[in-house]
């Protein structure tokens, strides 16, 4: 796992993005143990009651459940809900800025469909 | 359950060091305390430690005095910059000593952490160099049994390792046994994380308390073009400017008006520990915190 | 008894007697091992007598002495056990407590050195012992001749000065830690000088003159160490040095009470 902090977000916020992006690349495969609230704690210098509370999140979004005594496991499904999670998103995530971004420079509507397409032909 | 310094002030030689400070230690959080040299942190703890007396005001645990009392002074535990033990004593004796004092010592736990920062126990206190008597401090402050532990400077001296090697220990022992820690040190970014609450100390008055996502909520950068950046923290907490050719940083410290539009130019942003805490204690900007 | 105050008593406590172990060695060393080489090296041996030399050595007044300096011992302590938690009252409790079980602890030794080394090597009885230069030579007639009161009185009044003795220390000591570093260099030169001073003040004044102003001082300290009407030496009373001692010493405990409450650690 690589958590890479930035400073404007609060740390639980982090902490659980972090943790949905691993789930979302299957780094943290369905069914398997993620870290627990000490080892993210220590490895990361982040008090366990902030890791526990960015895990909090992901519990009440039901990507990862607590087994008791043994530790947190992502949930089965928990990969595809991030994906539909990020479906929904997707359009203020990135839409939005790219029409923003797009209006600025002066591309119109039909350049900005071409090299969709384009980028969609090269990758 | 807490830990309360109530108006406590001090003077000294017609100075005054701290100014009608009043604070809650809450149980098992980890606290930074922050503030500048000569702030009067060490005052402070050394104050609530009753080291010292203050001029004025009250330190009390869980409701009974900490002054010259037993039964509360022996539930908490001071590390601090200045050495109080005996130079020629060995760290072994020490930590007996220690053990005998606040009972229920872990004594296992502090052979396991002195074997790790590869400190030799037969050695005597004055014969260790700046950074190992800080690591002795640090084990005996990690290992007594006591509910509130105060770490004037627990990285004093300390190579990054060790450093490493300490926070990892803080975390270890905070989640084995949750009590609270009070730390106070000038590294703020290593341990900005850690913190669950902040207090910031400044011109021996406290100008930020509160817990950390809290404080940091209100901290922002505000960047843009000078004319526009102005004009929209008019009249706002602005505690400190930076200028990089033609744009113009304002920081501000407090909650943003709801009705005034954020201009295009402009970007906001949140600003982390570290910066809130030079911004706020800088001595040539006019600071009020709210 | 709490137990911090009983803790705290045996730290104090068990540090007196190493140090007193430590004193006893070195004062062999010094009064009785450096002779003999010195006498051995200079070919003097037949100059050098053994019993002579351990029947000198003044353990009771050495460990007096010592009582007093280790009772001042304040700061360093102090500043072990406002580290450990604890408080100052109970610092002062168990100095005090650990000076009263020093304090039997130094009349046992000096009573068996006393009677079992020095009256068998310098005396031939205890009676002579009592009778050559024995502080209880000035009340030995008081109690009459049973020995074994005159010696357990002896004692109790050894216990006391001792007790004295250790509170003055206990009472400097802890002005002495209250003071900067000059200033307590300062009292150290200064003190012993104007005491001095003082002293030859008094004595030359009072010499030859009865009459003289400084003669209350005189009568006040007769009548303190139990001298009643210049009462013939051997009739004084020694219940009145113990009294005396006992009030001095518990004016010292309060004083020392009153400055321990103060300490501070010094930044």
């Amino acid at each position: 796992m690589q958590f890479n902090f930035n400073s404007t977000e609060p740390i639980y916020l982090q902490v659980a993005e972090q943790i949905e992006e691993a789930i979302f690349t299957q780094t943290f495969a369905e069914g398997t143990q993620i870290p627990s609230t000490t080892e993210i704690s220590k490895e990361f210098h982040i008090n366990p009651a902030t890791v526990l509370k960015g895990m909090n999140i992901l519990v009440d979004n039901q990507l990862i459940e607590k087994r008791r005594g043994v530790g947190m496991f992502v949930i089965a499904g928990a990969q595809a809900r991030v994906v539909a999670k990020r479906r929904d998103q997707f359009y203020d995530d990135y839409v939005k800025k790219l029409v923003s971004e797009a209006r600025k420079l002066h591309i119109t509507k039909e350049e900005l469909a071409q090299l969709i397409e384009r980028g969609f032909a090269t990758q | 359950m807490s830990l309360q310094v109530k108006a406590v002030t001090q003077q000294f030689h017609g100075q005054t060091i701290l100014d009608k400070l009043d604070l809650t230690f809450e149980p098992h959080t980890i606290y930074g305390l922050l503030g500048r040299n000569g702030a009067g942190k060490s005052t402070l703890l050394n104050i609530i430690s009753n080291r010292i007396f203050a001029s004025d005001g009250t330190v009390t645990l869980d409701d009974e005095t900490l002054v010259d009392n037993d039964a509360t002074l022996g539930r908490l535990y001071l590390m601090s910059e200045v050495n109080l033990y005996n130079e020629r004593t060995k760290l072994n004796k020490l930590l007996t000593t220690t053990a005998q004092f606040y009972g229920d010592f872990d004594q296992a736990y502090a052979v396991k952490l002195a074997g790790q920062f590869d400190l030799d126990l037969n050695a005597r206190f004055g014969k260790l160099s700046t950074g190992y008597r800080t690591i002795f401090k640090l084990i005996v402050a990690l290992c007594v049994p006591a509910d509130y532990i105060f770490l004037d400077e627990p990285v004093l001296g300390l190579d990054a390792n060790h450093r490493e090697l300490f926070y990892q220990a803080l975390i270890d022992t905070y989640t084995e046994r949750p009590r609270t820690f009070v730390i106070s040190t000038h590294l703020i970014e290593e341990i900005a994380n850690l913190l669950e609450n902040v207090v910031i100390l400044d011109q021996h008055k406290i100008v930020v308390s509160g817990g950390v996502p809290d404080v940091l909520a209100k901290a922002y950068t505000i960047t843009g073009p000078e004319t526009d950046v102005q004009q929209y923290t008019e009249s706002l907490n602005v505690i400190g400017t930076d200028h990089l050719g033609g744009i113009t940083a304002h920081y501000v410290y407090g909650d943003l008006p709801d009705d005034r539009p954020i201009p295009d130019t402009v970007q906001v942003e949140h600003l982390d520990l570290q910066k809130l805490f030079v911004n706020l204690t800088n001595a040539t900007e006019v600071a009020h915190a709210n | 008894m709490p137990t911090k105050l009983r803790t705290t008593t045996h730290y104090l406590f068990t540090e007196q007697l190493r140090l007193l172990g430590w004193t006893y060695v070195y004062l062999i060393a010094i009064f009785l091992i450096l002779p003999f080489i010195f006498d051995l090296i200079s070919g003097n041996l037949k100059d050098f007598s053994l019993t002579g030399s351990i029947a000198t050595l003044g353990l009771g007044a050495v460990f007096g002495l010592f009582l007093m300096i280790t009772m001042s011992l304040t700061y360093d302590h102090f500043k072990l056990f406002i580290q450990n938690g604890i408080s100052r009252k109970t610092f002062w409790r168990a100095r005090i407590l650990s000076m009263l079980a020093m304090g039997l602890v130094g009349t046992i030794i000096t009573a068996i050195y006393d009677y079992a080394i020095v009256v068998p090597l310098r005396f031939d009885s205890i009676a002579k012992f009592f009778n050559n230069g024995n502080f209880y030579t000035l009340y030995i007639h008081y109690f009459g001749n049973n020995l074994a009161i005159n010696i357990f009185a002896s004692l109790i009044m050894l216990l006391l000065a001792y007790i004295l003795l250790g509170t003055t220390g206990l009472a400097f000591g802890s002005i002495f830690s209250l003071l900067s570093k000059t200033t307590r260099r300062l009292v150290l030169i200064l003190g012993p000088i104007l005491g001095i001073f003082f002293l030859f003040f008094i004595a030359s004044n009072s010499n030859g003159h009865s009459s003289d102003s400084f003669i209350w001082l005189l009568d006040l300290f007769k009548f303190l160490v139990g001298d009643f009407n210049n009462a013939a030496a051997g009739h004084l009373n020694p219940l009145m040095p113990m009294l005396t001692m006992l009030v001095g010493s518990s004016i010292m405990a309060g004083i020392a009470y009153f400055f321990n409450q103060k300490l501070k650690v010094k930044s």
